[in-house]
């Protein structure tokens, strides 16, 4: 399961070849959501520039936005500029956790076991693992004040994607405590 | 016409632009991360103990401050150092931004 939703957030960063069709959100539709009409719209920035040089706006995706954040909160042609020499890279650079985590989860996919990690190992799940709780507590509009978990019903198709965001929670609290 | 020994005059020129700069804070930017309700206190104390070299307590002393003031100022320095920190915050997940300290 933290691999297939860890995946979801490669899909994602994923830099297009051109802006893509995609009727459904994977990670929606990985946690059974697809029916929620606040899951709706593009996925991809289309001002991706060609050439190398990265996009000029924010992501209209609210998971890549958060995962992805203008660096100048009140002077959007900086934060334009910062984006075009930056996002591309930063959206590597998850990837390759992202791609890291996957690595390591390999061996023991589908069949559950004992997954060992040095400190890069460890380092690189952290990171993975928040981007991925990122990705969930957008979707899922976590808030601080709220707890939106105690408030569905039984059969609320939601409860079970909250499940998975308390697992990851808990797993990331863990290993970040692990690491003194 | 009279010779003026470069070494007597040029230090007097390069003086001034040094004083003119020193009337400039020694660090205009700030790098400032903000709460949001999905990052753990405990990871982002841990990227700033990491990314920083801060100590536990300076970690922690912060990262109460985000979670609590709503942001904190984590760091500053030159606007190219804040935006390495920003960019390097925005990897490990953190809210960060950068702007001219106030």
């Amino acid at each position: 399961m933290l691999a297939s939703l860890a995946r979801e957030v490669l899909e994602l960063l994923e830099v297009p070849e051109r802006a893509p069709e995609r009727p459904v959100d994977p990670l929606q539709a990985e946690l059974g959501l697809a029916d929620l009409p606040s899951f709706d719209g593009p996925l991809e920035d289309p001002d991706l520039l060609a050439g190398g040089a990265g996009p000029l706006g924010a992501p209209e995706d609210e998971v890549l936005r958060r995962l992805l954040p203008d660096a100048y909160g009140d002077d959007p042609q900086a934060a334009a500029e910062f984006r075009r020499f930056t996002e591309r890279g930063l959206r590597e650079r998850k990837a390759q956790n992202a791609r890291g985590l996957l690595a390591t989860l390999a061996p023991v996919e589908g069949q559950g076991g004992r997954v060992q990690l040095d400190a890069e190992g460890a380092r690189t799940w952290l990171a993975a693992l928040n981007d991925v709780r990122l990705a969930l507590g957008t979707r899922l509009g976590v808030r601080d004040d709220v707890d939106a978990f105690a408030e569905l019903d039984e059969d609320d198709p939601a409860r079970w994607a909250w499940a998975v965001y308390d697992f990851t929670t808990h797993l990331q609290e863990t290993l970040v405590r692990s690491m003194g | 016409m009279p010779c003026v020994p470069p070494a007597v005059t040029a230090p007097v020129e390069l003086d001034r632009p040094e004083a003119d700069l020193a009337s400039v804070p020694d660090t205009p930017w700030v790098t400032l991360v903000w709460n949001d309700p999905v990052n753990l206190m405990s990871y982002v104390s841990y990227v700033f103990r990491t990314h920083f070299g801060y100590s536990e307590a300076k970690a922690d002393a912060l990262m109460l401050d985000v979670h609590q003031k709503g942001r904190a100022a984590v760091s500053s320095g030159s606007r190219e150092q804040m935006e390495r920190d920003v960019e390097a915050m925005h990897g490990y997940g953190l809210w960060a931004t950068l702007q001219k300290d106030e």
